[in-house]
């Protein structure tokens, strides 16, 4: 786990850890150049439960914030577990991440790694506290996990993915030249070399802070560590100069992935805002029949009670005949007499 | 005895009837779970523990697939039902299946259905003295299930003598009872007069309304019903809550129903049944460890631990720690700042001096003499006078803090090693002070942790100092699982409680540091009608559950945080019309002072017209789901439900949705 100078994320993220329900793991934490104290005082804490002699919780601190890459290679030499997830401070687990992913590698032998569906979190940070404003939930299937899917830019949370670490061995590990994107890069290779299986279940939640959280709460170290385009040039530049084993120039195939991805981006938004426009056209005519029915409507109740009126009056000319006869029955007798004579 | 199926004023022996028209599912017939939809999570969680993770879900999408097949079939022609081909169809095509599974699965559903399916006792003694009586039973249901299918669930649940001609089923004949066209067939088939048929059924419109259109003698009868919730609601964590729940429901059948067995009988059993495991695993994992039971959230979980600790004298003895957050707080007060001003007196609030020492441990003094107890203050008369007597408001704290580490030696907590306080939870923040406390006092030789039931996200800062876990919802939830936890925090909180009040101060050393309780009159009387009532019912069901003997076959194995959370919604979040009433009425007391009439659980009417107040009120104070569902049946009110659930459609009733995001 890479962390720098995120206290409250660090303890929240090693919890989540903690929580699994498969309970055969090892925890590296990997201080990328932050206060080393803050770092061991949550250690401290975490671990307490673990037992004085565990080693259950591992700690590398780096004295200067090195790149990603190098933090976890580091990491990923420290043990010898049979798999790996580079899991940064910013992510968190369902308790059964592990038993999920693990339980699926363990049955697909020729599978390199397993990546899960995951929750998008924007959530507001103001000191210590915490609040998510938004979610959002990617579900992911075989399709977004082939080679020209990744190579397309489709980027992963690292925590999301678990590795097989044999696999990570012969691809020769993270590349430490990078300053972000170490592991997009990796996961590219994988691909291009094995197969991820996609676990469609949200198991994994990845956390970033929105603007309104406290400027001090911005670090501006894990901002340059931060996924940012520059380091997807970089990356595509080098790999302009790599061609592939079955010919096709990597770089190339990146642009091209990209483009269709892009264009393909640009066909579903203009869908869904057709659709969109669809929708408020069907509401627009709903109302204005709504609005033509209620005219209508109106109308005959006009009608009804233009009717009920005469009907009214009808009446009570009635009753005052009927009253007029009660009252005076020679005035009754004498309209009789006129309606009969003529 | 047997309760009878009473279908007075109609007698069989008169010779009158010569039918009796018998409806299928939860008259004649049950399941052993407690709505129809939950046997497809139970299909659900067999597909994925049979390694077939691609299931996950299943329950819901199956749930679509049915409401799919019915709105295409109405579509179609809106006098026939669907049949389970059908169904199966649309599920094929939404989880992208090919012919050979879907069949596969079917066939699974209509087994299990089988295997879950139980007799009515009381139905079958009604079946057996029809034919005592020469009286031709016949079954008449509104089902996609064909009448073979009926008939080998009958079999299976041991109901006899029934023959496929006298199975009449909606999806086999173009008609359903809902409609009345089934009435004809059936009355076309029987070949009497409809006065002489009597039917007994459990749906008012279908068995009771349109059978009686056609002159047919109808009985309804909804003892079998009363465990149903929104269908939608259906996933295998549910299922523990959902057998137990049937076994309640089997249990009240003929029987007044009773909120308290089913609240206590499911939930707050559950709750109890998973602090109990959790406290028993840690204490494996770290044998010297001490396990405290936090009052008053795990007075019942407490009393469970004692009595099984009767019968295994293994158990260790555990705490009962009288902590609550306005003590913990009190006695690390250092001087009368603003923020100690406006909690000790609430904007609005105008209380006696004598209620305000209470609150402050000391008597207000001004220019050096007692002020009248008796004296009214308001906001601002209260809080310059806590101002004058800043001085001896420190001392007051210092000395609570001292009688407070007294109480916590008394209790062990500052010995050597570790400490496990289990609680209700939400924050932990009281816990963390704690823990800071008793790390401070032991040079870090004795550590608390916390095991929590649920957590939401204001206990993430919380974690940089108290170690903590919980098991039903966590600050790494979803979102929405989070803000559906906050709302029904007071609900929980009046649930899980003890017959004596919150804790509000330490006596001094000649007393052994004793907790001192308030009690306050609403929470004395909600305990005595109905929370301790409910506590009896968890207790014994617990007992039951965690020694793997409750008749229902829940055991603790089937019970862990999902299994909680899905109870704590179905109850909390998709509570039945007659548990908000009930329910409702509970006040819950949270003045600093815990003294007070308290805040009903149930508001009856929107406080406010600002939908962002009411739900903010609602969430703080009162059951927000509770209040809300309550709203939405009251024609008054139900504008206003309608429109907050615009705002917030994760506050329907379907909150099995939100595991989507969890």
């Amino acid at each position: 786990m890479r962390t720098f100078e995120r206290p409250v994320l660090l303890a929240r993220a090693i919890a989540s850890v903690q929580q699994q329900t498969f309970a055969d793991w090892v925890l590296i934490i990997v201080n990328n150049g932050g206060d080393p104290r803050a770092v061991d005082a949550i250690v401290k804490v975490a671990s307490g439960s673990l037992g004085r002699e565990s080693t259950q919780i591992m700690l590398k601190h780096f004295d200067t914030c090195v790149n990603a890459g190098v933090a976890s290679n580091a990491a990923m030499g420290m043990c010898a577990s049979d798999y790996v997830v580079m899991h940064d401070d910013t992510e968190t687990w369902h308790p059964d991440f592990l038993k999920a992913t693990v339980g699926v590698l363990d049955q697909n032998r020729s599978m390199a790694a397993a990546a899960t569906s995951c929750t998008r979190v924007l959530e507001t940070q103001r000191a210590n506290r915490l609040w998510p404003i938004h979610e959002s939930l990617e579900v992911i299937d075989d399709g977004q996990l082939t080679l020209t899917s990744l190579i397309a830019g489709h980027i992963l949370p690292a925590g999301s993915v678990l590795i097989r670490r044999s696999a990570a061995l012969e691809l020769g590990g993270f590349d430490e030249s990078l300053p972000a994107l170490d592991h997009w890069e990796f996961l590219v290779r994988v691909a291009e070399h094995s197969s991820i299986m996609a676990v469609p279940e949200n198991l994994t939640r990845h956390h970033s802070r929105s603007i309104r959280s406290d400027d001090e709460a911005e670090n501006p170290k894990a901002v340059v560590v931060r996924t940012d385009t520059s380091a997807q040039d970089l990356i595509v530049d080098r790999w302009l100069k790599v061609t592939m084993p079955n010919g096709l120039n990597k770089g190339e195939l990146a642009l091209t992935a990209a483009s269709a991805r892009q264009a393909a981006e640009s066909v579903r938004a203009m869908d869904d805002w057709s659709r969109r426009v669809q929708g408020l056209e069907r509401e627009v005519r709903d109302l204005q029949l709504a609005i033509s029915a209620d005219i209508a409507n109106q109308n005959i109740a006009n009608e009804h009670i233009a009717h009920q009126m005469v009907y009214i009056m009808q009446q009570r000319r009635l009753w005052r005949r009927i009253s007029r006869v009660i009252l005076n029955p020679a005035h009754g007798l004498r309209a009789i007499k006129r309606r009969v004579v003529g | 005895m047997l309760p009878e199926l009473l279908i007075s004023p109609f007698d069989l022996s008169s010779g009158e009837i010569t039918v009796l028209s018998i409806d299928f599912f939860d008259t004649l017939v049950t399941r052993s779970v407690a709505q129809p939809t939950h046997v497809f999570a139970t299909l659900e969680q067999r597909l994925v523990s049979d390694g077939q993770r691609c299931y996950h879900g299943f329950a819901r999408k199956r749930i679509q697939a049915e409401r799919s097949a019915r709105q295409y079939q109405q579509e179609l022609d809106d006098r026939c039902d669907v049949t389970i081909e059908d169904i199966y169809h649309h599920l094929q095509i939404a989880l992208g299946l090919n012919y050979k599974e879907r069949v596969r699965l079917m066939t699974l559903e209509m087994d299990l259905e089988v295997a879950m399916c139980r007799s009515v006792p009381r139905a079958v003694a009604l079946v057996q003295k029809a034919r005592q009586h020469g009286v031709r039973v016949v079954v008449v249901s509104d089902n996609y299930l064909p009448s073979h299918q009926l008939l080998r669930m009958a079999e299976a649940a041991g109901v006899v003598g029934l023959v496929l001609s006298d199975i009449f089923v909606s999806c086999e004949h173009s008609g359903m009872k809902s409609n009345g066209h089934l009435w004809t067939t059936v009355l076309g088939h029987v070949g009497v007069e409809a006065n002489q048929i009597l039917h007994v059924g459990d749906n008012p419109e279908a068995d009771g309304v349109q059978a009686s259109r056609h002159g047919i003698c109808v009985v309804v009868n909804c003892d079998m019903t009363r465990s149903h919730r929104a269908p939608f609601n259906a996933a295998p964590s549910l299922l523990s809550h959902s057998r137990l729940e049937a076994y309640v429901r089997d249990e009240l059948c003929g029987h007044d129903w009773s909120i308290e067995r089913v609240v206590g009988a499911t939930t707050v059993a559950l709750i109890i049944v998973d602090q109990i495991q959790r406290a028993r695993a840690a204490i494996a994992s770290t044998p010297r460890a001490t396990v405290h039971f936090a009052a008053r959230d795990g007075y019942l979980s407490h009393q469970v631990w004692n009595i099984l600790k009767r019968d295994d004298s293994s158990m260790p003895e555990a705490g009962y720690l009288a902590m609550s957050r306005s003590v913990v707080w009190r006695s690390a007060i250092n001087e009368a700042s603003e923020k100690v001003q406006q909690k000790m007196i609430g904007n609005d609030e105008v209380l006696s001096v004598e209620r305000l020492n209470r609150r402050l441990g000391f008597s207000l003094q001004k220019n050096g003499v007692d002020v009248d107890g008796r004296e009214m203050v308001d906001v601002y008369g209260g809080r310059a006078l806590i101002a004058a007597n800043e001085q001896r408001l420190v001392e007051s704290s210092h000395q609570l803090r001292d009688r407070l580490l007294g109480y916590l030696k008394q209790q062990g907590l500052l010995d050597i090693g570790r400490h496990f306080v289990i609680d209700l939870g939400w924050t932990g923040s009281t816990f963390a002070d704690l823990a800071d406390l008793v790390a401070e006092q032991s040079n870090g030789d004795s550590v608390v942790e916390g095991i929590f039931t649920a957590l939401y996200w204001d206990a993430t800062p919380q974690r940089t100092r108290l170690a903590m876990t919980s098991s039903a919802v966590s600050d790494f939830s979803g979102m929405w699982t989070n803000v559906m936890l906050l709302g029904l925090l007071k609900l929980l909180e009046a649930l899980m409680t003890a017959p004596h009040g919150s804790v509000v101060n330490y006596q001094g050393a000649e007393h052994n540091f004793d907790a001192v309780f308030v009690d306050t009159e609403p929470e004395q009387r909600a305990y005595q009608t109905i929370v301790g009532p409910i506590g009896a019912y968890a207790i014994e069901t617990a007992l039951q559950i965690l020694n793997n003997t409750h008749p229902s076959g829940v055991s603790g194995a089937d019970v862990n945080g999902a299994a909680v959370w899905a109870s704590i919604m179905q109850i909390g979040h998709d509570p039945r019309p007659e548990e908000i009433d009930q329910l409702g009425m509970i006040c819950h007391v949270s003045a600093i002072d815990h003294e007070g009439d308290g805040e009903p659980l149930v508001l009856v009417e929107p406080p406010d017209e600002n939908h962002g107040k009411i739900v903010s009120t609602l969430m703080h104070d009162n059951w927000w789901q509770g209040s809300l569902r309550r709203w939405q049946n009251d024609p008054l009110h139900c504008d206003m439900a309608n429109q907050i659930l615009q705002f917030w459609p994760e506050a329907s009733c379907e909150w099995v949705r939100l595991l989507n995001s969890q």
